[in-house]
């Protein structure tokens, strides 16, 4: 009788495997003796437990210490803040808060929903400087987030790392995008896909 | 002995249980015995089912690993596998292209949908009502299991789990070796895990059972 990969996972492998971080022949080992070892697949499963639940509630604990804690401003500074105000507010009203006018980028809101699509909602123009905003609700609070477009044939166009602020990702096309259509992807830092979002750029 | 060699060394020395000849086994599927299409269901199911699982999700698992059988019995028997002691690895082989098939799939399949009705928000990756719910309360139970584990145990975790900084780096930060970082994480995890499941049974208790274990007694 012939016996293949007679020995279990160790507990380092799992857990690298469990991070996405094994590679060549030691992963090709690990998931063949995966397919037949009931075992091994428990222990990689309470493996991946501690890893989610670790991500999970470190995320939240890292929010909750990022909340910014209003005090009320000593009261020689909070006049002082009243009349900067009240000063911005005027020098406002008597200009007509006139728009800007010239290339300003177009705020882009991309967001998760279910139902029909709104038909009115605004489509950048190529070329146009574009600060797209990601809407997060519902996805895992982490640190950090990898950002992805992708044009129609899924050819990555940009790339870039981001922190999240008010739950919401933002992210600035100096030089926009050229017409057609993209996909937006959301991933965790490990490189799971959290979110895809679709984004049309017209002539 | 670290917790974590102890580990190693009792995983390394176990071997696993009795696996079929595999080829005997291929021999059978090339002959269309169902004795062997049914130890290689045996054999292998469960392992197909979980990686399908991991990759895919739990959406129409049974049908997948229902495909990834009888193209493994089909390219049996067509003698695409040179070698029957590599079953194991030709199966694998198999269960990669099954996931790598469905991904491109699915891709194509949004492609289409963008061009035939396209709009800002095309795909929710998050959950349904209740799959949040689900979500928010283990998030919960999470961070209640880490603010009972000691500071150090709960900031490596978080650096090694949520960060995702290798081992170099949590050391010299931390001012630890190597071997102490492998026992402390090895004891936070087993913290964590013995924590969260206390948790967890302790939500699934009855209210009026919960009260009467916690009541102390009185000298």
């Amino acid at each position: 009788m012939q016996r293949a990969n007679e020995h279990h996972a160790t507990d380092d492998v799992l857990e690298l495997y469990a991070m996405n971080r094994l590679s060549g022949p030691e992963l090709d080992r690990l998931e063949e003796h995966l397919l037949i070892c009931q075992s091994c697949q428990d222990r990689l499963a309470a493996e991946e437990s501690i890893r989610d639940g670790v991500r999970a509630g470190g995320a939240a604990l890292e929010d909750m210490r990022e909340q910014p804690r209003w005090r009320w401003p000593k009261l020689g500074w909070g006049l002082g803040l009243a009349a900067a105000a009240m000063l911005v507010l005027a020098i406002g009203f008597e200009s007509g808060l006139r728009p800007t006018v010239g290339t300003a980028p177009a705020e882009i809101l991309l967001a998760a929903s279910r139902g029909g699509e709104d038909a009115a909602a605004a489509v950048p123009k190529a070329g146009q400087p574009l600060a797209v905003i990601l809407d997060l609700q519902g996805l895992p609070q982490l640190p950090e987030y990898k950002l992805e477009v992708v044009d129609a044939g899924g050819k990555p166009v940009v790339r870039s790392n981001h922190v999240s602020q008010n739950n919401q990702l933002r992210a600035s096309l100096e030089k926009g995008l050229q017409a057609g259509a993209y996909f937006v992807r959301v991933y965790a830092v490990s490189g799971e896909l959290l979110r895809e979002y679709a984004l049309r750029v017209r002539d | 002995m670290m917790a974590n060699e102890l580990a190693d060394e009792t995983a390394e020395d176990r071997p696993i249980s009795a696996q079929p000849c595999w080829a005997d086994l291929v021999e059978k599927i090339k002959l269309n015995n169902p004795d062997g299409m049914e130890e290689l269901y045996r054999v292998f199911s469960r392992g197909v089912r979980f990686y399908l699982c991991r990759q895919l999700g739990p959406q129409d698992l049974d049908d997948r690993v229902h495909d990834t059988f009888i193209t493994v019995a089909q390219a049996i028997q067509r003698g695409e596998l040179r070698e029957p002691d590599r079953l194991m690895g030709y199966v694998r082989t198999i269960v990669r292209r099954q996931v790598a098939a469905q991904i491109e799939d699915k891709v194509q399949s949004r492609k289409q949908a963008f061009d035939l009705d396209w709009g800002l928000a095309v795909r929710d990756g998050g959950h349904n009502p209740e799959q949040a719910a689900i979500q928010q309360e283990n998030q919960q139970i999470a961070v209640k299991v880490l603010k009972s584990i000691a500071p150090r145990d709960r900031e490596i975790l978080i650096r090694f789990y949520l960060w995702e900084q290798p081992a170099e780096q949590i050391c010299t930060e931390m001012g630890l070796t190597n071997t102490q970082f492998r026992l402390l994480k090895s004891r936070a995890k087993a913290r964590f895990g013995e924590l969260g499941k206390r948790k967890v049974t302790r939500r699934l208790v009855p209210f009026s059972e919960r009260n009467w274990r916690e009541i102390p007694l009185k000298k």
